[in-house]
């Protein structure tokens, strides 16, 4: 009945209940929109965090631990990790060390994320990714360990930049720009693994046919790949042209994959131990100017690190979609607090039936729960639209080519929940005015 | 329901001079009584009536309903007496007009716990007392003035209460609708164990009840 009263009361005022209804739309449908921003992007910051046989992860002091994505900086902060830890890091229990360069396409599509590394270990790192072609093949295998930094000449110093690309099996050769005016040319079989979602989506903006340019190299496309997270939007590509490129001063980071997961905390520590070691040596030295402190973290501590970069953008699109629901709860007040002075009277009359303060409380909250909760369900609706349009907005203000948004169930949950507390929070000035009545002074006035 | 009043005093400072309605009033209603309370305008049968309602606190003095002076309970026990020992009626009806006349007068009744199903059952029994059936499911706000009391009538009845206050009752209504109300109310006390105090300035109307009470400057003295 009194659930029954509240509902009947929403509609006793058509107009004003629909004009605050509109605002709880936008409200709740503007953090629908903005907060699925920062869900999406932590949503697959997980998933290919959590899709990666990696067990250590080695990386430089101040780098992003945010996997390959515009937000993650193509670069990775400037500190880079020295190229002779790469044998040292194999310590008992350590089947692969992967060092990897993160770096963007050039040009206007430098959004787009290139993952550098000896490609063969690609199948070992992404282990649920699926490759169009073994990435392993792509490329001649490049021996690592004759890389040092200051090794001169190199084994590939020459060709770089003189040979044309071997096309992959399938692709239009293409003649690429000349060595004078374009971009150099990559070594021979030098092929990039592209993410499907890229591949399907920019395909023709990307490259139209043509060569790939990373860091004044053109690439041709050789293989392609589906994954979690972010990998079906990344560009994978052969590590070593670009450690000739920046004559070898070394990689961002260094992911370890273990024989055993089992094993995962007595390594990390071997590997700990390496790491001091070497940076003492190159301390006493005086030869190292690289990375002043270098991480060694577990997964859980990485994911932790990129959770922390996550944490701040999360907040800017909270504290910005809360000024709409600081707005919905303004709104939501005055319409109670309307409705209340109208209608002291009858919750006098109320009273002197016998409903007790408590039960004049409820009607309250439940008029302004009908109220705010019907226009935050409104607002999933709207917010679900809206996350599709901001999505594309953002696409082309910033030029990146994934779907950023992700409307998760806990996020449409939130929102309702917000809804809730918007139509609480509104009860709270109606209820203590009335509690406060004078029962006569309502009861002489008539109604 | 005995009423018990012992030296009651209430006074209102609503102007620049306060205004003392109750200057030590005494009574006694024995269970049962049908007693009208008259006087001219303005000298406190309402204020008398809302402190018999548990609605105001008397400034002094004791008010026994029952073997309970309600004048020393704290709200929250006032709650439970007028839910559950009594009735309101109200001179403009205070019926609430987003519900239908079988709603207002399960309200009481559904406050107090009972089922919808029961409520309904028992308000559809109070609804052919009063000879309203028809109206059911009608807004109270297509009801003839008649109608509406009869209805408020029912709603103050729907708790099975001992006390029965009603404040002018008949003060908006026509004669024939008066004679009407006059009726059910004399109908309920015969058939109901059930005290009922009415404050009215129309003397037909008080010619109804079983004892007349007349409120001058404060003090109350039998009219007959």
């Amino acid at each position: 009945m009194i659930a029954g009263l509240a509902f009947r009361n929403v509609l006793r005022n058509k107009e004003r209940s629909l004009l605050t209804l509109v605002g709880v739309v936008l409200a709740i449908g503007s953090f629908v929109a903005l907060v699925s921003l920062a869900a999406g992007f932590t949503q697959r910051v997980e998933r290919e965090l959590g899709s990666r046989e990696v067990h250590i992860y080695v990386t430089a002091g101040r780098g992003s631990t945010l996997p390959a994505s515009p937000l993650s900086g193509a670069g990775g902060g400037g500190q880079v990790l020295p190229l002779e830890l790469k044998e040292l890091l194999k310590v008992p229990g350590v089947r692969s060390v992967t060092p990897i360069l993160r770096t963007s396409l050039d040009g206007s599509r430098s959004v787009i994320p290139v993952i550098a590394m000896p490609l063969e270990d690609s199948e070992i790192v992404f282990k649920g990714a699926q490759f169009s072609s073994k990435p392993g093949q792509l490329n001649d295998r490049f021996p690592m360990d004759g890389l040092q930094p200051q090794s001169s000449p190199s084994p590939l110093a020459g060709p770089v930049g003189l040979v044309t690309p071997t096309p992959a099996p399938g692709a239009e050769p293409s003649p690429g720009p000349s060595a004078e005016s374009g971009p150099r040319k990559a070594p021979p079989n030098a092929l990039l693994v592209v993410g499907q979602g890229l591949a399907r989506e920019v395909k023709e903006a990307l490259s139209g046919g043509g060569p790939l340019v990373i860091e004044e190299m053109a690439f041709q496309v050789g293989a392609d790949v589906a994954g979690d997270g972010f990998l079906d939007y990344t560009i994978l590509a052969p590590i070593e042209p670009f450690l000739l490129q920046r004559d070898s001063r070394g990689v961002h980071e260094y992911w370890i994959t273990l024989d055993s997961e089992g094993k995962v905390q007595q390594t990390q520590a071997a590997v700990q131990k390496v790491v001091e070691d070497f940076l003492l040596r190159e301390k006493d030295r005086g030869d190292y100017a690289g990375a002043r402190k270098i991480r060694v973290l577990n997964r859980r501590e990485y994911l932790s690190s990129a959770r922390d970069y996550l944490g701040y953008g999360w907040l800017l699109q909270v504290a910005v979609s809360m000024v709409g629901v600081l707005i919905a709860i303004t709104a939501s007040m005055n319409t109670m607090l309307m409705s209340t002075y109208e209608r002291l009277g009858e919750y006098a009359t109320l009273r002197a039936v016998g409903a007790s303060r408590r039960v004049i409380a409820m009607t309250i909250i439940y008029e302004a729960i009908f109220l705010n909760v019907t226009g935050g369900l409104l607002g999933l609706l709207f917010g679900f639209l809206a996350t599709g349009v901001l999505d594309k907005a953002v696409a082309i203000l910033l030029e990146i080519p994934y779907p950023m948004a992700g409307v998760t169930p806990v996020l449409l949950l939130q929102a309702l929940a917000l809804s809730f507390v918007v139509g609480l929070v509104g009860a709270v000035i109606p209820i203590f005015i009335v509690s406060r009545i004078d029962l006569v002074a309502q009861l002489r006035k008539g109604m | 329901m005995r009423i018990l009043l012992r030296g009651v005093h209430k006074m209102y400072s609503l102007g620049p001079r306060p205004n003392k309605v109750l200057d030590g009033v005494d009574l006694m209603v024995p269970s049962g009584q049908f007693v009208a309370i008259t006087g001219p305008s303005g000298t406190g049968k309402s204020s008398l009536l809302y402190l018999l309602g548990c609605l105001d606190y008397p400034d002094f003095g004791e008010i026994h309903l029952g073997n309970r002076d309600v004048a020393k309970d704290n709200e929250s026990l006032r709650e439970k007496i007028r839910l559950r020992h009594l009735g309101f009626v109200f001179q403009d009806f205070r019926l609430l007009p987003a519900l239908s006349v079988l709603e207002n007068i399960s309200l009481p009744m559904q406050l107090a716990g009972l089922s919808g199903a029961e409520s309904r059952q028992r308000a559809r029994e109070l609804l052919r007392l009063i000879r309203m059936e028809r109206e059911r499911d009608q807004l109270t706000a297509t009801l003839s003035g008649g109608q509406k009391q009869k209805v408020a009538i029912a709603r103050s009845l729907a708790n099975l209460p001992e006390l029965l206050l009603a404040d002018e009752p008949t003060g908006n209504l026509d004669s024939a609708s008066t004679m009407e109300i006059l009726d059910v109310l004399r109908q309920i006390h015969a058939s109901r164990t059930l005290t009922i105090l009415m404050v009215t300035h129309d003397p037909q109307a008080a010619s109804y009840a079983d004892r007349q009470i007349v409120l001058e400057r404060g003090k109350l003295r039998e009219a007959r």
